[in-house]
């Protein structure tokens, strides 16, 4: 068991999508360890992605939320709340969301605590204004990992615990949303956005579009954009994929060559009430907002495996393609690749 | 309103298809065709909820008050017939000139059609027009069909199951939420009598029982929702297994995040997930909830055990004067951190808090749904209420038959 | 053994409802035949190795990917390593040969793994079935199986129920060779096997779209549907007279021997590329398969139309085609629309399907029409021209020949 303790600031910042256009976000930036002097040097460095929250079961976490304001909208004062998205028996206190409990204003901090119960992968989000403040950026990866998790033993290297039949190599997270850039522009304008119009023109993979999504190097244009979705593994190896849709659509998410076992969803081991293994194959992963899919892929054979998005006319920027919600899977012959060092990337 | 049943095992429903008026929270008034029943005076969005037992021959009378043709046609039942002076005729497709007029038998202008099944299947299933469906349908031709499990009796909870003992879908309180959307340039194009492209439908309202937050909120036939009356506040007190009946009677795919906790999904459009005694049931935070489709689900609410005296939470409560509470002037906590506790709300912030409850979100993660005509907050969305143990009436989250009300709200 | 196939992919034309022709890209299983929409189905066995031939007769590079096949990829990136092709293609004027085995059946899809977005759109998919083992020996478990002995998927008739959508826009768009924004992506005609309704429950043909999506069935036989969504947009299908049971997903059976997880459905909804197998005894009379998105059941915008097909169950199937039709004429009456009328001779038909061509042209399907038809019409037609109708009446045994040529020039 481990207190964890990380800290969160709100704030604003640009994100670039590859046909070099530059977008208005929102978003949390991390504030862990960084000296109380010297937070207000992190506002406007907001990321898209928030930062991987990564806890165990039986973790005592604090999680700080810290406003710092949105120095490109010195007129908003909006508040902001962090609600984790599927959290089993939560207290409206520290479910983030404005109208049942408290949020946070500008310059003010409030703690949230947690102890997971359930390992899995989940997700977090403003929930102020949720419409406007998660299509503006302020979203986030979380995987609660098992309470007998240990990287070192690969019988215990798993999503759901020892002897669930979840063990994994390598992992990856791939948070998928889109992007209606109309909405970014209206926002940073102050002005109106009617939300019925929503319309995206960008469909992302961990804040980025393809071909973006492979730029594992570090990259001045996507400072803001943290994570690459690069996926690399060798043959023969376990790769546990975590999908978490935060867009507001429906997605259809598929790897040509390579069938997705789906072990998990929304947090939870596929298992009826009585221990049923309710997990399977499909060729197309479709799912809905606000859902996470946990899926094991096994490559045994080195090639590129591209995974795109089935709805072929997302798989664009802004009408030019390829793009979109693409990424490329490189699996190597076996022995290739040294041992994953952590989560994702 | 709600249930009617005759007599038991072969209840008569008289349905009429008539036109009427809701209203959203932004203050627009729309014209729509809807189902009532003897009770009612204008359509009912949705229309009547219709309770009946398993095993019932159930024979349902449709009085058109309508313009055109109209029909119901009743997924996931099976033989159904239409009653003429010739005796019982399986329903089927309709074709005049050659061309397909209804999916099922229809009924003129100020004519009267009747039909009869048998509720073989227990579960949840939707009703709705079978007839020009692509605008008889969106315009609030729908409604719902509960049929209960042989050996349910209303009047005693150790039978409440929804699908049969040994089943593991025992409830303590049970809530029906239908969602749709409404594009309403097409209600005024019908109101108006004029033509619509169905390749411009564009929702801007989004509902839950064809309401749309906050009024998805409000009580039961609240009087000033004449033509809405199902409310979807979901109630329970920490423990209690709560059935929760997602129908998708839109056009789209709604996911639905109750916050709070999962939910396990025990059935879909009206069957078991079950094949002998292996189970198919599983959990989830969020239900993609598509169109035609109904989810049965179990929730419930157990708590992290946090109590001001054995167990406090362990961070410290901040000074509420520090934190925004009740951003647009209200807010529905009790200032307290534990279940039926209060504590001071800022000066100036009204709480709708009763007494100590929590509340939780359930709403759709598509979140421009959760807008009426773009502004949040507002369309697919309403709470869930834990209240503390014993406050909550042995009335509330119940649906019965031969009672004019979804749910009551009263508390005790 | 070795299941050798070559197809041509080349453009053609398919007839839109109310006889308007739009460019599509095909694949002919000859270098002279007609291109479909969809391709054709391929059918192997477990065991087989599947060897397929493309030829490239358009003006620009063409491929197949063959989803659910266990293959690695062979993407063709460009300099900067993007991806320009999913897999190997076809230059123009050349030829590319992919060979897979098939080592477990189930239903599955095949497009273009080239420009996908336009490509697919245009016509390039099909379906790919894939059969077990013996599924063809009485003696064997697997006789009619879709997935082999104790996978509950017996079945007495199958039917592929392959949807789609088509944007005519982006078919001129694409067939001009301007540049396509797939953010326009917008159909107005959503098929099943490669035709909207009504189109598609004429009998099969030869022409661009020659597969129909009306199933014949005799009472108590069990049908197999193998639904199949090769379009870019969620779909859900509703069964007027379900439920049916899901045997399988994406080609894999539900059911093994350690757990029995198919389940019943009344409603299906696929997302983009998935499939899905489903099995029902469907009673006496005719049960549609419907788009619950109602707005997809227009064709542009005219109602009833779009995505569905019909099951057709009957104590006993027609011997003869019907009686053609006679004394076909067309009057043009009024500005903007051409009456036709026509005798019918059938006593047994199950409908007519109508076609005509403007001046020289080639005849295109304007309508198809049900049962007892002996009028219609035409009101897609355009000023002081000249058109040639003609009319046949078809049941499950065949076409009847064609009834004379009835010539009508349109008023000013």
């Amino acid at each position: 068991m481990t207190f964890v303790q990380v800290r969160y600031g709100a704030t604003d910042s640009f994100i670039t999508m590859p046909d070099g256009s530059v977008h208005y976000i929102f978003g949390f930036v991390d504030l862990t360890g960084v000296p109380e002097n010297e937070i207000f040097a992190r506002r406007g460095k907001a990321t898209l992605l928030a930062p991987l929250l990564e806890v165990r079961v039986g973790d005592r976490v604090e999680l700080t939320l810290t406003n710092l304001g949105m120095p490109q909208r010195p007129d908003l004062d909006d508040s902001h709340t962090i609600h984790w998205h599927g959290f089993p028996n939560q207290i409206s206190l520290w479910d983030g969301v404005p109208e049942t409990s408290i949020a946070v204003p500008v310059g003010r901090d409030f703690i949230y605590y947690y102890e997971p119960k359930d390992p899995g992968t989940y997700m977090y989000h403003c929930h102020f204004e949720p419409v406007e403040h998660i299509q503006m950026g302020m979203v986030g990866p979380l995987i609660a990992r098992p309470a007998d998790y240990n990287p070192a033993n690969p019988l215990f290297k798993t999503a759901y615990g020892a002897g669930t039949g979840t063990e994994f190599d390598r992992e990856y997270f791939l948070l998928i949303s889109e992007l209606d850039p109309v909405a970014h522009e209206q926002v940073h304008r102050v002005q109106e956005f009617d939300w019925s119009e929503y319309r995206p023109a960008y469909w992302l993979i961990n804040g980025r579009a393809y071909p973006d999504t492979l730029h594992t190097a570090p990259d001045g244009d996507l400072s803001q954009q943290p994570y690459h979705s690069l996926i690399q593994a060798n043959a023969g190896e376990k790769v546990l994929l975590r999908f978490i849709n935060l867009g507001f659509e429906e997605h259809a998410i598929t790897i040509l060559g390579l069938p997705l076992r789906i072990i998990g969803r929304d947090a939870q081991l596929l298992r009826g009430l009585h221990g049923e293994d309710l997990s399977h194959w499909r060729d197309v992963l479709y799912f809905g907002a606000g859902q996470t899919v946990d899926v094991i892929i096994e490559p045994q054979q080195p090639a590129l495996y591209p995974l795109f998005n089935r709805g072929y006319h997302k798989n664009t920027n802004a009408g030019a393609t390829p793009g979109g919600m693409m990424t490329h899977i490189t699996v190597y012959p076996a022995g290739t690749l040294p041992p994953q060092p952590g989560p994702g990337f | 309103m709600p249930t009617q049943a005759t007599a038991n095992g072969s209840p008569t429903i008289h349905l009429r298809a008539v036109d009427g008026y809701i209203i959203t929270p932004d203050g627009a008034s729309i014209y729509i065709w809807g189902y009532r029943d003897e009770t009612g005076r204008a359509a009912q969005l949705p229309g009547p909820t219709i309770i009946v037992n398993q095993g019932d021959t159930v024979t349902i009378k449709l009085t058109n008050e309508l313009r055109e043709n109209v029909s119901l046609m009743f997924p996931g039942q099976n033989g159904v017939f239409r009653l003429t002076n010739r005796g019982a005729v399986p329903v089927g497709p309709i074709y005049e000139n050659g061309r397909l007029v209804s999916l099922t038998d229809y009924v003129p202008p100020r004519g009267t059609v009747i039909y009869q099944f048998v509720a073989s299947q227990p579960g949840t299933y939707i009703y709705h027009s079978g007839t020009e469906i692509n605008k008889q349908v969106p315009m609030g031709l729908y409604g719902v069909i509960i049929v209960r499990p042989a050996g349910f009796d209303p009047l005693d909870p150790a039978t409440w199951s929804a699908y049969g003992p040994e089943t593991d879908t025992e409830f303590d309180r049970e809530y029906l939420l239908v969602v749709a959307e409404i594009d309403p340039v097409l209600h005024e194009a019908v109101r108006l009598g004029k033509p619509y492209r169905p390749s411009t439908y564009r929702p801007r309202y989004w509902t839950i029982n064809g309401r749309c937050a906050p009024d998805t909120m409000l009580p039961d036939r609240a009087t000033y929702l004449p033509h809405q009356p199902y409310g979807s506040m979901i109630m329970a007190e920490p423990g209690e297994r709560v059935l929760i009946r997602y129908i998708g009677a839109g056009c789209d795919a709604h996911p639905l995040h109750p916050h709070g906790n999962h939910t396990r999904v025990v059935a879909l459009d009206g069957r078991l997930l079950r094949n002998g005694t292996q189970d198919l049931s599983h959990k989830h935070f969020t239900v993609l909830v598509g169109p035609g489709q109904t989810y049965d689900q179990i929730f419930q609410w157990d708590g992290l055990g946090y109590d001001p005296v054995t167990n406090p939470i362990p961070t410290p409560i901040p000074n509420l004067r520090n934190q925004a509470i009740g951003d647009v002037g209200w807010t529905m906590w009790s200032g307290s951190p534990y279940l039926g506790q209060k504590g001071d709300i800022p000066i100036g912030v009204t709480s709708l808090n009763v007494t100590g409850e929590y509340y939780f979100m359930l709403h759709s993660h598509s979140e421009p749904q959760i807008t009426n005509w773009g502004e949040f907050p507002g369309g697919m969305m309403t709470m869930i209420g834990i209240f503390p143990v014993g406050t909550l009436g042995p009335e509330v989250g119940r649906l019965q038959r031969n009672s004019r009300a979804n749910s009551t709200r009263e508390r005790r | 053994m070795l299941v050798s196939i070559e197809l041509w992919a080349r453009p053609g034309i398919v007839s839109l409802p109310g006889g308007f022709p739009a460019v599509i890209w095909g694949l002919a299983t000859s270098p002279t035949a007609a291109p479909q929409v969809p391709g054709p189905v391929l059918e192997a066995t477990v065991g087989d190795m599947v060897e397929i031939t493309l030829h490239n007769m358009l003006n620009e590079p063409v491929s197949l990917t063959f989803p659910g096949q266990e293959i690695a990829p062979e993407p063709v990136l460009d300099a900067s390593g993007r991806l320009v092709s999913l897999t190997r293609f076809a230059a123009p004027g050349r030829s590319v040969v992919y060979s897979f085995p098939a080592y477990r059946p189930g239903t599955f899809r095949y497009e273009s793994g080239t420009s996908p977005e336009r490509q697919v759109q245009m016509g390039l998919y099909g379906a790919l079935i894939v059969r077990p083992a013996g599924w063809d020996d009485p003696a064997s478990p697997n006789y009619y199986t879709a997935y082999g002995a104790d996978t509950g998927s017996g079945y007495d008739v199958e039917a592929v129920i392959l949807l789609s959508e088509f944007d005519r826009a982006a078919h001129e768009v694409i067939a001009t060779g301007d540049v396509y924004n797939p953010l326009n992506y917008a159909p107005q005609y959503w098929l099943v096997n490669g035709r909207p309704f009504p189109d598609c429950v004429a009998p099969p043909d030869t022409s661009t779209q020659p597969l129909t999506s009306r199933v014949p069935v005799l009472v108590g036989q069990r049908v197999l549907l193998r639904l199949i969504n090769s379009g870019f947009l969620a779909h859900t299908l509703a069964f007027q007279e379900g439920p049916a049971r899901v045997v399988a997903e994406d080609g894999r059976p539900r059911r093994s021997p350690l757990l029995d997880a198919t389940y019943d459905k009344n409603a299906i909804t696929l997302g983009a590329g998935q499939s899905a197998d489903l099995v029902f005894t469907p009673p006496e009379g005719e049960h549609y398969l419907y788009d619950r998105d109602l707005l997809h059941l227009v064709n542009t915008d005219d109602y009833p139309g779009g995505m569905m097909a019909l099951v057709d169950v009957r104590t006993a199937f027609p011997v003869t085609p019907p009686e053609a039709p006679s004394s076909l004429t067309a009057t043009a009456a009024l500005p903007g629309q051409v009456e036709l009328t026509w005798i019918n001779n059938a006593a047994d038909e199950d409908g007519f399907v109508l076609e005509r061509r403007t001046g020289a042209g080639p005849f295109l399907r304007v309508t198809t029409l049900m049962v007892g038809a002996t009028a219609y019409t035409d009101t897609h037609v355009e000023a002081n021209t000249t058109y040639t109708y003609r009319v046949l009446a078809f049941n499950l045994a065949g076409t009847s020949a064609y009834s004379n040529e009835a010539v009508v020039t349109t008023l000013p």
